[in-house]
């Protein structure tokens, strides 16, 4: 929303005129935003002057290298659209007047006409980055300006902008710190305590047979084999099944894709799994026939 | 005619790809700068209350995924989300402390526009919306008591629901439809965590998402003169952004230290597991519902219950009963002290339902 001062009715169409305003050892120095000419904008009836400068000085920011064109025209190219002109004095960003070339222009006058108008302050309601461009001054009667020790006029305002920089992402940590916290499970408690699991007795598991039964959390194949009791963790290693054993084949199967291990070794026969299935640790004790596994 | 400014494309890095694809910026300009009038104190009272529906959003969110809503896992999962998950008591404390403070600034909120008459033209909706998101916390801090599944929970649900069925005519078939049976059972449970986590907070963001637009299109009401009936507000404004905002965004920070400075001082409790055959002593609903539980001690039940249906009605339709442009309360006295007068008087009711 733009307010204007007293007096802006613009009845025609305009011309306005930029210039970058900026001390020389104290002197007051005018010169164009791209170089030494000022840039000269049409303004249509419609346009409110105030409105459109702003933002083509806003947007223009980073226009400091030549060659950037922003509809700037000389008075004459085109007749019967400039009827009368507008100057903007704008100060420049500390970083884009560090690369502005040096033309001084002093420039005293450059209101030049019966319609040339002063505007003391050409920003609107200010928003995030608007304090960057300080307000205009009041460029048609540059007053002695007294010379004033090297500025340094951003300094304190990086500092702040630190600050709050800082400020900001130290509260985001602090957020967020408790709520990544919070999102990791807590330990169940229950797994893996190590020490002997029962799995059966033999007579649950025939010669030849075998049997998925649980260890804490984790399944085990137990095998009834002609060298021995043997088992291997369950899960399969392509994909995370549960296998079981195949006694037509005498390979222990997954069922998912049909990858097949050796009962005996627990390498892989055949189909996609990768790896053997880990061996689980068993044992039998010989009086009761009970079947032992070894957890962890 | 128009200018014509050959203007060179928004440059990358600078949002600039972002922006031509979204024209956000554009968007936010819209939402942000507007202007308020200079006189206009909201004391940041919704600004605060929105901040803190953010809060139990992002809370509550969070603590739903350690609840467990059944009779039998609902109180283990509230010990473990205290004891177990990392930052877990602080989380649930948080949400604990959130849901009454933004009860009491929902509240505030509505007590500074009643004063500055600032639902008057053209803000009649606003109120009238801005009641109903009243009456939606409340029902989010009712449904919300019970899921803990403590003591305390329990017998203040069995509480609450028998005070809604005794509302006259439809009293039987509310409390049937609130405890999804005769008893507070596990089909309550499954009701008050599907209306607090999936209903509430839909209706709530959708009528709040109203409400600020209402805001935004009407401006910030001017406590010292009405808005005229024809034309646009008089007086000297200043921009909402960043001067308004900066204050809030203050404010609101503010607020979360306070947050955080509660649960961690007095953390959310927790009761017995709730037993339905023993009611223990002193069962008292929440702050905000003693008002209503302490008048019922001291009037018949039915006009216990009807005074407060029907003074939540009237103030749900206050714009239109005090009609007058005057928004001075010095030139409204007489509803400024009629209204006074009643918030003493609840007040005090809340603060006997204390003590007792």
């Amino acid at each position: 929303m733009i307010r204007t001062p007293g007096g802006w009715d613009v009845e025609s169409a305009l011309q306005a005129e930029v210039l970058v305003v900026w001390l020389d050892d104290g002197r007051l120095e005018m010169i164009g935003p791209c170089g030494a000419a000022p840039w000269l904008i049409e303004l249509g009836p419609a346009n409110h002057p105030v409105a459109v400068v702003d933002r083509i000085v806003r947007d223009g920011r980073d226009v400091h290298a030549p060659g950037h064109g922003l509809g700037a025209s000389r008075p004459g190219d085109r007749d019967g659209i400039c009827t009368g002109s507008v100057s903007f004095g704008t100060f420049p960003r500390h970083r884009v007047c560090a690369t502005l070339t040096r033309i001084p222009r002093g420039r005293s006058s450059p209101g030049r006409s019966q319609e040339s108008r002063v505007e003391q302050e050409p920003r609107p309601a200010p928003s995030g980055d608007s304090a960057s461009q300080a307000p205009a001054p009041a460029i048609a009667t540059p007053a002695p300006v007294t010379p004033a020790p090297a500025p340094r006029p951003t300094t304190r305002r990086r500092f702040l902008r630190y600050l709050l920089g800082f400020s900001v992402v130290s509260t985001m940590a602090l957020v967020l710190a408790p709520v990544i916290a919070f999102l990791v499970p807590p330990k169940t408690g229950s797994a893996g305590t190590g020490g002997k699991v029962s799995a059966g007795t033999l007579a649950d598991i025939p010669l030849g047979q075998g049997k998925v039964v649980p260890m804490g959390s984790k399944p085990t194949i137990v095998l009834n084999t002609e060298q021995g009791v043997k088992a291997y963790s369950a899960i399969c290693t392509h994909l995370g099944c549960i296998v079981l054993y195949d006694g037509a084949n005498g390979t222990i199967a997954c069922p998912c894709h049909d990858g097949r291990f050796n009962p005996l070794t627990g390498a892989v026969v055949s189909g996609p799994p990768p790896a053997p299935l880990p061996t689980v640790e068993a044992s039998v004790d010989e009086t009761t026939g009970e079947i032992f596994l070894m957890e962890g | 005619m128009t200018a014509e400014i050959e203007q060179r494309p928004a440059p990358e890095g600078q949002g600039g790809w972002i922006e031509k694809r979204t024209g956000a910026r554009e968007l936010m300009a819209a939402l942000l700068h507007v202007r308020i009038p200079v006189e206009a104190r909201t004391l940041y009272f919704g600004g605060i209350a929105l901040f803190l529906f953010g809060i139990q959003a992002a809370t509550g969110t969070l603590l739903a995924l350690y609840y467990k809503p059944t009779p039998d896992a609902a109180y283990n999962s509230i010990v473990s989300i205290m004891s177990d998950v990392s930052f877990g008591w602080l989380i649930r404390s948080i949400h604990h402390w959130a849901a009454n403070l933004m009860i009491l600034f929902v509240v505030f909120h509505l007590l500074r526009v009643f004063y500055q008459a600032a639902f008057k033209y053209p803000r009649e909706l606003t109120w009238i919306i801005g009641v109903g998101l009243l009456g939606l916390t409340m029902v989010f801090g009712f449904t919300g008591y019970l899921l803990p599944w403590d003591q305390r929970a329990y017998w203040a649900t069995v509480v609450g629901t028998d005070i809604a069925g005794a509302v006259p005519f439809i009293g039987d078939q509310l409390l049937l439809l609130l405890r999804g049976g005769t008893d507070v059972t596990e089909a309550t449970l499954s009701r008050f965590f599907g209306i607090h986590v999936l209903v509430l907070p839909i209706a709530l963001a959708g009528i709040l998402v109203i409400h600020l637009t209402l805001v935004h299109q009407l401006g910030l009401a001017n406590p010292k003169r009405p808005d005229p009936r024809d034309g646009p507000p008089q007086g000297a404004t200043k921009p909402f952004f960043p001067d308004y905002i900066l204050d809030e965004v203050i404010a609101w920070y503010l607020l979360l230290a306070i947050l955080v400075v509660l649960a961690s001082l007095f953390p959310a409790g927790l009761d017995d597991p709730a037993d339905p055959l023993v009611t223990p002593e002193g069962t008292k609903p929440e702050w905000y519902f003693l008002g209503v539980y302490e008048f019922l001690k001291l009037v018949p039940r039915t006009i216990g219950i009807l005074l407060p249906i029907v003074g939540l009605l009237l103030l749900t339709v206050w714009p239109f009963l005090e009609r007058s442009p005057e928004v001075l309360m010095r030139r409204r006295i007489f509803v400024v002290v009629v209204a006074t007068a009643i918030l003493v008087f609840g007040i005090a009711l809340t603060v006997v339902g204390f003590r007792s």
